[in-house]
């Protein structure tokens, strides 16, 4: 049952707070799920157990298939609930934005209207809002129609509401792809069109497994710590040329000429998805054009960079928490550059023997 | 006696210094700078608050450069970091510190500012003309998936 219940209607009048905003927020969020029907699923992320609720049927599985592998086991109260609703499918309308069109951002912060206690978002040209009250532990999500959800949205869910829920943790959504064992791996940093995908991928059928492509959980504190967030994989035409054998798990093929190819290896291979494994470096892909796969020692300074700029760009508020949990990550883990050549299989023996390696020289201590 | 002292812009802009580098970001845009050469060197004298006509001496004393070609140097690098805002010139007293600088004599190489400035994008460069009856932004027709 939705928690918020469609009774008396508070939204009577334009919010005066971010907080009286999120009540009116979740009251037509209740309403709409009396409207179209109510359905919830339960996630462990990074060990936070969060509960997404739907209202209808629309949003639920574009919202919740990247995240299937992280299903929670057993009951247990859960200390984040996320509603999600359309207009569109519900027949409910969003509470009237209680901010004027200038204060929206590129980042999709909603200037002037988040304070300590409450975030908010809207994603101009993506149509999608996004609040999160602290205080209440209830963040919602809200798209005037499913249809107009954009297809990477699909791919990870809950990414800023995360960003803004573990924001006084030691965890922190990066924009970083992840491989290794359960021993320990290594984070892939990058800007989009880096290579992290193609190096992710690569790895695929080798002694290193899959905890990501594009954005992974890293938790900093009291040692680097990577979990699989999402159990997709995406890939642009060039890339899905080059893994000729990933076609027939491709989910949207029909869309292939306006969305990347997405793949769901919880649903084509969950063998090779790993929930999470100790972080031993940061590797900063560099496509050479020649041959053969090298690994070298990177700075620190180049890992940051490659790390922290697309991370926040992404992400909306908390900019300097995040930072400085990314230049603590940076300056525990240790820093590589793979300059990644054209014969792909050289990549999982590049970096099985960089992973292998720092295993064992973290076993020894 | 007052004398010149460039200081981070706080809190718009943070600093971390890197075994190599020194990175900057500016808070309020999300630009990052990347300053290499010798840049580590000068970013040292700027937190210990050594005076910007008393940059040289300290530098000269831990490079073989010629002094002019290092007071050549500094002075573009930090016009650069003024000109980004990432630190500001104040004045101020008190006794000029000691030398800031350890270490043998290196090799001077020119400080370098990098700016990564693709956050620029992050501006929203379409301000909002038309909103539905709620208020919400009206979707354009052409910006559908």
């Amino acid at each position: 049952m939705a928690r918020a219940q469609a009774g008396r209607s508070p939204v009577t009048a334009r919010a005066a707070t971010p907080a009286e905003f999120v009540e009116q927020a979740e009251w037509c969020f209740a309403r709409a799920a009396k409207a179209a029907g109510f359905d919830q699923r339960t996630f462990d992320l990074g060990g936070h157990r969060i509960e997404m609720q739907f209202a209808g049927t629309k949003l639920l599985d574009p919202m919740t298939r990247a995240l299937a592998h992280c299903a929670a086991r057993g009951d247990g109260p859960a200390e984040l609930r996320v509603c999600f609703f359309d207009t569109e499918s519900t027949g409910t309308a969003m509470a009237p934005p209680a901010w004027s069109p200038d204060q929206y951002t590129g980042s999709g912060q909603i200037a002037g209207f988040c304070d300590d206690r409450v975030e908010t978002s809207y994603q101009v040209g993506w149509d999608v809002f996004q609040c999160l009250d602290r205080q209440r532990r209830v963040a919602l999500y809200w798209t005037p129609s499913w249809r107009l959800l954009p297809w990477w949205e699909v791919s990870f869910p809950l990414r800023v509401i995360l960003h803004w829920w573990l924001r006084d943790t030691e965890l922190q959504p990066v924009h970083a792809a992840a491989v290794g064992n359960a021993e320990g791996g290594v984070l892939i940093a990058g800007a989009c069109g880096a290579g992290k995908s193609t190096t992710a991928l690569s790895c695929l059928g080798s002694r290193l497994q899959y905890a990501g492509d594009d954005y992974t959980l890293a938790r900093v504190e009291p040692a680097p710590y990577v979990h699989c967030l999402y159990n997709t994989a995406k890939l642009d035409p060039q890339g899905l040329e080059r893994f000729p054998h990933l076609a027939a798990s491709v989910a949207n093929r029909g869309r292939l000429d306006r969305e990347k190819a997405m793949l769901f290896l919880h649903e084509s291979q969950p063998a090779a998805l790993i929930g999470g494994f100790p972080v031993r470096a940061v590797v900063v892909p560099e496509v050479t054009g020649r041959q053969d796969t090298a690994v070298e020692p990177a700075t620190q300074s180049l890992t940051m960079l490659a790390l922290a700029p697309t991370t926040t760009r992404h992400l909306p508020a908390a900019r300097a928490r995040t930072v400085a949990k990314l230049i603590r990550l940076t300056k525990s883990a240790g820093c590589y550059k793979l300059l990644a050549g054209t014969d792909l299989a050289q990549i999982p023996e590049a970096l099985t023997s960089l992973v292998e390696r720092l295993n064992r020289e973290a076993a020894s201590g | 006696m007052t004398r010149t002292v460039l200081r981070l812009n706080r809190p718009k802009v943070i600093c971390e210094v890197f075994e190599d580098e020194v990175v900057a970001i500016n808070l309020e845009t999300g630009t990052y700078f990347g300053m290499s050469g010798s840049a580590k060197e000068v970013w040292s004298l700027i937190e210990g608050e050594v005076p910007v006509n008393g940059m040289v001496a300290h530098l000269a004393l831990r490079y073989t450069k010629p002094p002019q070609e290092i007071a050549a140097d500094l002075e573009l690098f930090t016009n650069s970091l003024l000109a980004h805002g990432l630190v500001t010139a104040e004045q101020t007293g008190g006794s000029i510190p000691a030398a800031a600088l350890n270490g043998p004599v290196g090799s001077w190489q020119a400080p370098k500012l990098a700016v990564y400035d693709d956050m620029q994008d992050l501006l929203l460069l379409d301000p909002i003309h038309d909103v539905d009856e709620a208020g919400w932004p009206a979707r354009k027709p052409d910006a559908a998936p």
